[in-house]
């Protein structure tokens, strides 16, 4: 097989090799990560369950995003461009899961206040 | 006329080139302004298209009953269009018509990044827009432009062929946001610096951004609706515990900001039109950027005042509430810059000036009225009724189609090297004005008098300001033929332009006009800003005694 | 397609455009599962029993291999770029060849995953004998978005495969000239893409 780039040709560097090393490590932290994920799935952790889990995830993802796809190396711009979309997808899932979240009693009623009152049709208090 | 050039230079070829080599030169370029002038056909036809629905929705309303169309006749004319103005006329009209033709000029580039994508897209657009409308031609769809859950997935009409259709448009708006925002970050001329872009340019950043960002939620409502209708997945089914208020949610999460891709270009427009005219400086560059960047990102935080009524939690509604006014906030910044631009400004009327006006005048009077809709307990009160319709029509009509118009008159110079008539087309602006005005304004009354939106009856004591709507819509169709007429005889007959003459400072007029192929015979090198009207620029042509042409 | 297009002044500018061109166009991606992962959140705070019993439902073994397979083909992926910048064609082929296969056993389990759920009467939309069986609560939700969600999301594998695939034939033809890495860079990002959405939605509905 010819070099397809002249030059640095099969000159295997340490550097070069270094590289590779860093990302099969990944790969493997990858799979430690989910398997710990999936161990954890078994205990019984109620509550804690979905936050830790989806803790990994986002450790997962990050490794993914630094390793794999070299994110901080790439420019400002195409970071930024991530970023935005991430931004996006958090205000969307924020302000929808905190309608369905908030829709049954109106806010800023005591407790006992807002069991009495029934809301109206429109989601308004009634005078 | 004092700067004489050829115009024919490139209208007539040395030999007359074959019907098919013309054709394949034009529909598979990859010429950006080509495939700019490709858009502005193709979405100008929508708008024909469009337009007609409307014309033909106002006659049925000039009386409480029947006049020429059944019920539900009149279900799918309002549902076609609204369908054919969003998303095959306002959304792609300035972006890509102007937005390709002038984006790689103003930034010194001689191409967009992926000029084969453009094509794509391109031509996506057209087989997408071919399939909505035969789908609501043949098939018909009355469930108003926004498809709401549970009444689309059991409307008993061309619901999945429609939607399918509008997916596939809404893959040609994201091509063509990764487009520019590619083009801009990475094709701009060495000089050309973020804080030195043109103002149009950088409203169609702004709008590429929200294209690229928001395009995708709606493609997901559309599928998951499709999926209902074709298989019955049921949601959104409350009977099935499904919350049809979530497809609201995700459908607004497009179509508000979706708003901001029809406004922000237009606004871009204005920032142009009004230095040009000013022969002045823009009061502040950095304003108005910050605020079409600030428009762009708050655009996506206020969908729900859409929802007021549809059974949202309290919270999430105050929420939405306060942040739409946020909305204002930017828009007002934009338009106090303009005015003060104007204001001591050595001021050349125009056509495209003109429009401005009238955009500045709708565009606030259209602004406020949504500042009002979107207090809450207004909106109940108006929710739903031709109140709420007129307010979206002076922002998408008085405030996009009249940027439109003002941008078709002042590049039209730029992409045919003719001038065009001033008297026509001031005339015609006129027209187009008070014939807005004069559709629209009585709306807002109906609606607050109590008319619901798309009935197709009303009582009689609505009669007269249906009236006169309707003839307001005629005064605006009048309008908008003369100017047409006007464009189309100047295309033919008019007098040549010279290279420049607004003599405006921006960067897209530093080439020839029509430019040549490449854009920049040799890419100027930009040192004198685009809206510097106060350093003197050596090769400007001499100033024109009067525009006022024979024609 | 090798060299540089004569609208770029510039090799590097040229990388940058493809590179950004491919990044904003993945932020697009990522917004069209954001609804989904939307709807989940949405539907899960007004079902969390039923959410939770959906999970103890899921095919947790199959999708766990799952996983395990698509973060092993993203090594792959990766690794692949990295012989290319080396200059070593074959290996960076042989990975990449690698990572479409992993994709597809991908989609066989995804497939046997699924006639599992027929064979237990659970389909989307809230058909089968399941919804019948338990119908005093509302499974549907649940199962219509796990359904959507990696009906989706394979499809996307999918599309990620015949990427690769392209991609592999024109590097394997030498179509691609010496530092024109772009395309097979640009289709690996989109396998990681694709795997870093599994990361999350593998979590919401086999796990927790």
């Amino acid at each position: 097989m010819a070099p397809l780039l002249p030059g640095v040709g099969d000159a295997d560097s340490g550097a070069e090799r270094a590289h590779a090393r860093k990302l099969a490590l990944a790969g493997l932290a990858l799979l430690a990560l989910a398997g710990l994920s999936f161990g954890l799935s078994y205990l019984r952790l109620a509550a804690w369950a979905l936050p830790i889990a989806l803790l990994i995830a986002v450790a997962k993802a990050s490794l993914v995003l630094s390793c794999f796809m070299e994110f901080w190396r790439e420019a400002v711009s195409v970071r930024l461009a991530a970023l935005t979309a991430l931004v996006m997808l958090l205000l969307l899932a924020t302000f929808t899961i905190a309608d369905v979240a908030t829709r049954e009693r109106p806010p800023l009623l005591p407790p006992e206040q807002a069991a009495l009152t029934p809301l109206t049709p429109t989601g308004a208090l009634p005078p | 006329m004092t700067t004489t050039f050829e115009p024919e230079l490139r209208v007539v070829p040395s030999a007359p080139p074959r019907v098919r080599d013309l054709a394949r030169e034009w529909l598979l370029t990859r010429d950006h302004k080509r495939i700019g002038i490709l858009y502005f056909v193709a979405t100008s036809l929508a708008l024909a298209l469009g337009g007609t629905f409307a014309l033909l929705l106002r006659i049925e309303h000039l009386t409480p009953g029947p006049t020429i169309v059944s019920p539900a006749t009149y279900d799918r004319l309002f549902t076609l269009h609204g369908v054919t103005m969003v998303w095959l006329f306002l959304i792609p009209s300035i972006p890509t018509a102007f937005g390709n033709y002038l984006v790689p000029l103003q930034i010194g580039a001689r191409e967009v990044a992926f000029p084969r994508l453009n094509l794509l897209s391109f031509w996506i657009y057209v087989f997408g827009a071919a399939f909505v409308l035969c789908a609501m031609g043949l098939g018909g769809l009355d469930t108003g432009w926004t498809f709401y859950v549970p009444y689309s997935s059991s409307s008993p009409s061309a619901v999945v062929p429609t939607l399918v259709g509008i997916f596939i448009v809404g893959w040609s708006t994201i091509l063509t946001g990764v487009n520019f925002i590619v083009t801009i970050h990475t094709m701009r001329a060495r000089s050309v610096s973020w804080m030195r872009l043109p103002l149009f340019t950088w409203a169609i950043y702004g709008t590429s951004i929200i294209q690229v960002l928001a395009t995708p939620v709606l493609g997901l409502s559309l599928l998951i609706v499709m999926l209902d209708h074709a298989f019955s997945w049921g949601l959104f089914d409350a009977a099935r515990g499904g919350d049809p208020v979530l497809y609201q949610h995700l459908f607004w999460f497009y179509s508000h900001p979706a708003v901001y891709i029809m406004i922000l270009p237009a606004m871009g427009v204005v920032s142009e039109v009004v230095s040009t005219f000013a022969h002045k400086n823009p009061h502040s560059y950095r304003a108005i950027v910050y605020a079409t960047l600030g428009i762009a990102f708050v655009g996506f935080l206020t969908w729900g005042h859409h929802m007021f009524v549809a059974g949202m939690s309290v919270f999430d509604a105050g929420a939405f509430g306060v942040l739409s006014m946020l909305v204002a906030v930017f828009s007002a910044i934009k338009v106090f810059t303009w005015l003060s631009t104007l204001r001591n400004g050595s001021i050349m009327l125009k056509t495209p000036l003109l429009y401005v006006f009238a955009f500045l005048f709708l565009f606030v009077f259209g602004g406020m009225s949504g500042v009002a809709v979107a207090t809450m307990s207004l909106d109940v009160h108006w929710h739903d009724t031709y109140f709420v319709v007129a307010h979206f029509h002076f922002i998408m009509v008085g405030g996009a189609l009249t940027a439109w118009l003002a941008a078709l008159h002042y590049w039209f110079p730029k992409v045919t090297g003719r001038l065009y008539s001033e008297r026509v087309g001031m005339l015609a602006a006129a027209l187009v004005s008070v014939g807005f005005f004069a559709t629209f304004f009585p709306q807002f009354l109906l609606g607050n008098a109590g008319m619901p939106r798309r009935y197709y009856a009303y009582p009689p004591e609505f009669t007269a300001l249906n009236v006169a709507s309707t003839l307001g819509s005629w005064l605006l169709a009048s309008g908008l033929l003369l100017a047409l007429f006007g464009l189309a005889h100047a295309f033919l007959f008019g007098p040549p332009s010279g290279d420049n003459p607004w003599r405006s400072r921006c960067f897209e007029w530093r080439t020839a006009s029509p430019p040549p192929a490449h854009d920049f015979e040799q890419v100027p090198s930009f040192e004198l800003d685009a809206y510097d009207y106060t350093t003197p620029w050596p090769e400007e042509p001499p100033l024109e005694s009067s525009a006022e042409e024979p024609s | 397609m090798n060299e540089l297009a004569d609208h770029f002044d510039s090799p590097e500018r040229q990388a940058h455009a493809a590179r950004l061109g491919m990044w904003v166009f993945l932020g697009s991606e990522l917004l069209l599962f954001a609804g989904l992962f939307t709807l989940y959140g949405a539907y899960r705070a007004k079902f969390p029993a039923e959410f939770a019993e959906g999970v103890r439902h899921s095919t947790k073994l199959l999708g766990s291999l799952n996983t395990a397979i698509l973060l092993v083909s993203s090594s792959f992926a990766a690794l692949a770029v990295e012989q290319l910048r080396r200059a070593r064609r074959g290996r960076a082929v042989a990975l990449l060849l690698a990572t479409q296969a992993c994709g597809v056993v991908f989609l066989v389990l995804k497939f046997m995953e699924y006639s599992e759920h027929f064979a237990l009467g659970i389909y989307p939309g809230g058909q089968g004998r399941f919804f019948a069986a338990h119908a005093s609560a509302h499974f549907e939700p649940f199962w219509t978005l796990y359904f959507l969600t990696t009906g989706l999301h394979a499809l996307h594998v999918a599309v990620g495969i015949l990427v690769l695939a392209f991609t592999t034939l024109a590097l394997g033809r030498g179509s691609f000239g010496p530092k024109f890495i772009h395309p097979v860079h640009n289709a690996t990002l989109y396998w990681h893409l694709v795997d870093l959405i599994w990361i999350f939605v593998w979590p919401l509905y086999y796990l927790a």
